[in-house]
C-alpha cells in the first residue's frame, strides 16, 4: 500500500468511526433511561450492565480514533 | 434545551422532513414523464405540487442536518459529510430554480420548446438522482 492509498484508507476508518462513536452514546442513554425507568431491580441491572458496556464501547472507539487521527497527522506531515 | 437536547431534536426532525423529499421529487419527475407520455394536465400539475411540497420541507431537512453534524458528529470534516453538506446545497438551489420557473411561467413551461424548458425537465431528473445519493449516502449512516 502506498501513502496515498494509506492516508485514504486511515480517512474511511476515521470516518466509520467518527459514527460510531455517537452511536455508542446515544445507546448508552438509552440503556441508562430504561435502568431508570424500571423499578424491578433485575431489568435495572440488566439496562445498567448494558449502558456500562456500550459506554466502554465509545471509549475503546474514541482511543482508537485518537490513535489513527495521530497516524494521520504523521503520514500528512511526512507528505509536506 | 441543552445543546445534546437539540441534537437529539435535531436527527428526529431530519429523518421526519428528509422523508418528504426523499418520497415527493422522485414521484413528481415520474409524474412528469407521465405527462409527457400522455400529455393529461392533471399529471403536471401533481407534478408540479409535489416538487413545491418536497422543496417547502428541503430547508428544514439542510438546516436539521448542519445541526446534528455539528452538535453529533462534532462537525467532523469527513468525506462522507461534505458530499452530503454539498448535495444538500445542490438539491436546494436546483430546486428553487426549478420551483421558481414553473411558479412564474406556469404550465407553458413544458410547451414548446425553449430554454427554460429544457432546464425545468433536466433539473427535475438532477433532483431525482440528488435524492437517491442523498439517501445512499444518509443509509452509510445506519449500514456501511
Amino acid at each position: 500500500m502506498n501513502k496515498e492509498e494509506k492516508i485514504k484508507d486511515l480517512v474511511l476508518k476515521i470516518e466509520a468511526l467518527v459514527i460510531a462513536i455517537p452511536n455508542e452514546e446515544m445507546a448508552y442513554e438509552h440503556y441508562s433511561e430504561l435502568a431508570e425507568s424500571y423499578t424491578e431491580s433485575s431489568a435495572k441491572e440488566m439496562f445498567r450492565f448494558l449502558a456500562e458496556e456500550e459506554l466502554s464501547h465509545k471509549v475503546k472507539l474514541e482511543e482508537l480514533k485518537e490513535k489513527l487521527e495521530k497516524e494521520l497527522k504523521e503520514l500528512q506531515e511526512h507528505d509536506d | 434545551m441543552n445543546k445534546k437536547n437539540i441534537g437529539k431534536q435535531a436527527i428526529r426532525f431530519h429523518h421526519i422532513s428528509s422523508h418528504f423529499a426523499n418520497g415527493l421529487l422522485p414521484v413528481s419527475f415520474l409524474f412528469l414523464l407521465l405527462f409527457l407520455l400522455t400529455g393529461k394536465n392533471d399529471y403536471e400539475t401533481a407534478s408540479f405540487l409535489m416538487a413545491l411540497t418536497g422543496l417547502c420541507a428541503s430547508p428544514f431537512t439542510y438546516i436539521t442536518g448542519i445541526l446534528d453534524w455539528k452538535i453529533r458528529f462534532k462537525s467532523a470534516s469527513t468525506p462522507l459529510f461534505q458530499k452530503k453538506i454539498r448535495a444538500g446545497l445542490a438539491l436546494l438551489i436546483i430546486g428553487v430554480i426549478i420551483v421558481g420557473i414553473r411558479f412564474f411561467m406556469g404550465a407553458d413551461t413544458l410547451y414548446g420548446s425553449s430554454l427554460f424548458t429544457g432546464v425545468y425537465l433536466c433539473g427535475n431528473g438532477v433532483m431525482t438522482l440528488l435524492v437517491f445519493y442523498l439517501g445512499y449516502l444518509g443509509g452509510k449512516f445506519l449500514f456501511r
